[in-house]
């Protein structure tokens, strides 16, 4: 049942992410929602849900972007391993908004990399279709990455709430009487 | 423990491999149903969602931009009043034009050496039925020489300089020219009157004369070649009393709104 809930959050904030945001573009760019919860899922070490986000972010971002389709879902898988890698092996990350700016900037230029990359394979390797150039990606990278910095606290507040509820609805479902 | 025994990685690994499947079966089509399904469920939200944005978007869009508004539409006004007067010239190109064709139609079917000259102004200095044409005698035009509307006779050249010359108009009481009844071939002679209406005038009471019965230019006078017709009898004006037959013509011409004509060059 949690992951229909995170199927739900997923459609709502993707239908914010075009809807409202889509309509309000800095320099023609809107930020990816999905990818900042992602991030966020990425690094808490508790379970291994985020998995499941970055594969459903990454299906829903495929159906509706013009690239080869697995590029968005190979781009998050990377970065959901990398930043767990990172939080849980390699370093104690607390997250404060030095950290999260700095996530967020990292993420952001890996799946940017992984997309660019993903689409270079796919038409090295005989796929019918139109490669993402690097300076038109370079361009577009400045106000998107500035446009989902500017959302940074407040998707962190709606991953808390997320969390609130999935843990709330884990533990009634599991009969215990708070 | 290495990485790749990890839960962590195998998780990682499944999820490529369903990737792998995925990407396999788009490239099959077989996808379809399952991206239209993805593609249709946030629509409700994108709706609401531009609902909500779009009108606060443009209120306020149209308010930083109400100055810039406000020069497009002086801009755009001015336009207006352009096309406007464009319009009008537009309508009296078509007018010319209509008139040109009427002439050119004149043209072609004559045998005639014609100079093509517009009307510059109607009612010249002192003279009334009179206009001022832009020939001259640059362009072969003479004192005495035939002025053409339609194919039919309009006036005569009074003045000349170089490059304009004075007509007078068929309809002024001090013209007159030869003339031939086209059906009976009797020689008259046509005049002006008052500045509307020509009349055709010495013609014996023993030749017979009808309405709608064409009248001619009789040739008597060089300059004027035969036959081109002056108008059609319209009435008959004098009685069986009278020494001659005078009747009234009618000509087609508009004088009063007379743009080109064609002179008879000799």
């Amino acid at each position: 049942m949690k992951y229909f809930i995170y199927i739900l959050a997923i459609i709502i904030l993707l239908g914010v992410n075009i809807g409202l945001f889509g309509n309000l573009p800095i320099r023609g760019q809107s930020p990816n929602l999905l990818l900042l919860l992602t991030v966020y899922f990425s690094v808490d070490k508790s379970s291994y849900d985020f998995y499941f986000i970055a594969f459903a972010c990454g299906l829903f971002l495929d159906c509706f972007s013009a690239s080869f389709f697995g590029g968005w879902t190979f781009g998050f898988l990377i970065l959901a391993l990398a930043l767990h890698t990172l939080s849980s092996q390699l370093l104690v990350l607390e997250l404060n908004w030095k950290s999260l700016a700095l996530l967020v900037f990292g993420s952001f230029s890996l799946v940017s990399f992984c997309l660019w990359f993903y689409t270079w394979a796919a038409l090295k390797a005989g796929a019918p279709g139109y490669g993402l150039g690097f300076n038109p990606s370079l361009a577009d990278f400045v106000p998107a990455l500035i446009y989902n910095l500017l959302l940074l606290y407040p998707m962190y507040f709606i991953y808390y709430r997320l969390k609130a509820l999935i843990a709330d609805f884990t533990i009634r479902s599991r009969g215990v009487v708070k | 423990m290495r990485f790749i025994y990890t839960k962590a990685f195998a998780i990682f690994a499944s999820c490529l491999a369903v990737l792998a499947i995925l990407v396999f079966m788009q490239a099959k089509g077989w996808l379809d149903p399952l991206k239209l399904a993805l593609l249709e469920s946030p629509r409700p939200v994108i709706i609401m969602a531009s609902g909500v944005t779009v009108p606060v978007k443009n209120f306020f869009s149209t308010i930083y931009q109400l100055r810039q508004i406000t020069v497009e539409n002086k801009q755009l006004q001015d336009r207006v009043n352009q096309l406007q007067q464009d319009m009008a010239q537009y309508q009296e190109l078509t007018r010319e034009n209509q008139d040109l064709r009427t002439e050119l139609g004149f043209v072609k079917s004559s045998q005639l050496p014609l100079a093509a000259c517009a009307v510059l102004s109607k009612n010249s200095f002192i003279q009334t039925d009179a206009v001022i044409l832009n020939c001259g005698t640059d362009e072969g035009v003479g004192v005495g020489q035939a002025v053409l509307s339609q194919g039919y006779l309009a006036g005569k050249i009074i003045s000349v300089g170089p490059h304009t010359s004075t007509a007078l108009l068929i309809t002024a009481s001090s013209f007159s020219t030869d003339a031939n009844v086209s059906q009976t071939g009797q020689s008259a002679i046509v005049m002006g009157s008052f500045s509307s209406g020509i009349i055709l005038d010495q013609v014996p009471q023993t030749s017979a004369l009808q309405t709608g019965w064409l009248v001619v230019t009789a040739g008597i006078n060089p300059q004027v070649p035969k036959n081109i017709v002056i108008g059609q009898v319209s009435q008959i004006l004098s009685s069986g009393n009278d020494l001659f037959k005078r009747a009234a013509l009618l000509s087609p011409i508009d004088f009063s709104n007379l743009q080109f004509v064609f002179v008879v060059k000799q």
